[in-house]
């Protein structure tokens, strides 16, 4: 049974799905699937990517940045969800509040199904779910280890006293097949007289067509016990009393 | 098939487009050992770095708040990197400004961002500050901020929620 945190930190949660096409991308998928979810996620809007236009002036390429369409985002009424679909791309995104993994999952599942219906891809060839916590620690300054198990080991040689920092760490799953991303740095506080701490946790599958379609449900619950078990053994009991575990 | 010359050519634009594109952040790179893995390009960076297909939209921002701090000045950064990380929305109009700044005092102006606030009145404003060169007449300087106010600021205004103000001085 995963624990429940009152305050929780997650500031987003998502789930990128990219594919191996079926056929040829046509531009008509937007349409077809925001159809299917118009309901739920009425407002859209467009996210433009980068082309490049190569021409050839006497005697020499030359070449242009232009802006292309990239991705469509279709956001829900309370701004606290959205559906990205991008060429062979599916991404599912949950912003704050977070409303838990029973929420999310289906959230997950039913768009995966909907944009699966149109696009009709051959495989996956990455999928990634992700949650970043955004963790604020009062006071200026602070020793990590109080509230994380995981940070950077300072030398004792070095001054133990630092500034922002960064570190990240990749472990393996699934006979090297999938990874799980693990990053922790500070980022920036919204208060003052407070230290904001980023905990990245992005696990992913990027082999493609070594995850048949329909096992896309066992590898998200396996990918969420990774993230969450991780999660757990990076935080002190300290670190999460700020968050208040509900009993 | 032997491709002719041309379609050679822009094939291997197209690699370096693709590799450029991946290995851009080093564009901006000190050390010469890494420039030199950089193959030189005149794409305009900023515009690759800010569409570099990321999906989480708070990294989005995040990737935005650093790409502008190397575009500009953060004159207290801490609360500048926070009023923006609660004013998002401003991100884009930033990115304008800097494209206008550079359309009209040249690719050599200094930027700042600055934040003016009063606790009490519960105002607190960002304003871009156009550096300009001591060459350019000041009366030149308010001219071209004219320009810049009819054809970009005065079209946004009414979205920026008072937020966003724009000035110009001689360094």
């Amino acid at each position: 049974m995963s624990k429940k945190y009152k305050n929780p930190p997650i500031v987003e949660a998502l789930c990128e799905v990219q594919f191996v096409p079926g056929q040829p991308w046509d531009y008509t998928v937007h349409g077809l699937f925001y159809e299917k979810i118009s309901k739920e996620f009425p407002e859209k809007q467009q996210q433009m990517g980068i082309g490049i236009k190569l021409s050839q002036v006497s005697g020499t390429i030359q070449h242009e940045v232009l802006p292309a369409p990239d991705k469509m985002q279709f956001i829900s009424q309370d701004k606290a969800a959205l559906v990205q679909v991008g060429t062979d791309l599916l991404v599912v995104n949950r912003l704050k509040p977070y409303n838990g993994w029973e929420h999310f999952k289906p959230l997950i599942q039913n768009n995966l199904n909907k944009f699966m219906e149109v696009a009709k891809p051959k495989d996956f060839k990455r999928i990634g779910l992700k949650y970043i916590n955004k963790i604020d620690i009062p006071g200026q300054t602070f020793r990590l280890q109080d509230y994380f198990n995981y940070y950077p080991l300072i030398p004792k040689e070095l001054p133990q006293t630092h500034g922002p920092f960064n570190a990240r760490v990749e472990f393996l799953y699934e006979n090297l097949r999938d990874r799980l991303l693990l990053t922790i740095g500070t980022f920036v506080a919204e208060a003052p007289n407070t230290v904001s701490i980023l905990l990245d946790l992005d696990y992913v599958m990027n082999t493609p067509e070594k995850l048949p379609l329909n096992m896309f449900d066992s590898w998200l619950e396996n990918a969420h016990s990774a993230i969450e078990k991780t999660f757990e053994a990076c935080l002190t009991g300290k670190c999460k009393d700020l968050f208040e575990e509900m009993k | 098939m032997i491709p002719t010359q041309s379609t050679y050519d822009a094939s291997t634009m197209l690699q370096k487009f693709v590799f450029s594109t991946m290995q851009v952040d080093l564009e901006d790179e000190p050390s010469i050992y890494l420039r030199k893995r950089v193959p030189p390009t005149t794409i305009d960076t900023m515009k690759l770095q800010r569409f570099s297909g990321e999906t989480s939209t708070i990294r989005r921002i995040m990737n935005d708040i650093y790409l502008l701090e190397k575009n500009f000045i953060f004159n207290n950064a801490k609360e500048v990197k926070a009023f923006l990380w609660n004013n998002s929305f401003l991100i884009n109009y930033l990115f304008e400004a800097h494209s206008y700044s550079v359309k009209y005092f040249g690719k050599d102006v200094e930027l700042q961002l600055e934040l003016n606030r009063d606790f009490e009145e519960h105002y607190e404003v960002l304003f871009v500050v156009i550096k300009s060169s001591s060459s350019i007449d000041p009366v030149i300087v308010l001219d071209l901020l004219n320009r810049m106010d009819d054809e970009w600021f005065l079209n946004i205004i009414g979205l920026l929620q008072g937020k966003l103000n724009i000035t110009a001085e001689a360094i």
